[in-house]
């Protein structure tokens, strides 16, 4: 349960 | 675009946040692009209902992350400027 960054990726369909 | 914490974050018409059960991840579908949240970004992402405000989102995940506050304030309402600004949410 330790905190990171989110990190969310975007991809063009 | 940024809401602060008393923003209500809510997906955009069309935009669907699900489990993909083939890539068994979450996943927020929108017109013509996908967003495929790590951890962080998908526990945040459970808790955009339209109704709880960026604040009390913060103050869910701080209560069960080890964290201070501030720096998971930081990082959600980045991610919500993020998503916000890419489309797939408004504040």
């Amino acid at each position: 349960m330790s905190w990171k960054t989110p990190k969310i990726v975007e991809i063009a369909l | 675009m940024s809401g602060g914490e008393d923003a209500l974050p809510r997906f955009r018409r069309g935009v669907r946040f699900r489990f993909d059960e083939i890539r068994q991840q979450w996943t927020l579908l929108a017109p013509e692009k996908l967003f495929l949240p790590d951890e962080t970004g998908t526990e945040i992402l459970k808790l955009v209902d339209g109704e709880r405000s960026a604040g009390a989102i913060i103050d869910d995940l701080a209560a069960r992350f080890d964290a201070p506050r501030d720096v998971i304030a930081t990082d959600v309402l980045a991610t919500l400027d993020d998503l916000a600004a890419r489309g797939a949410l408004t504040l």
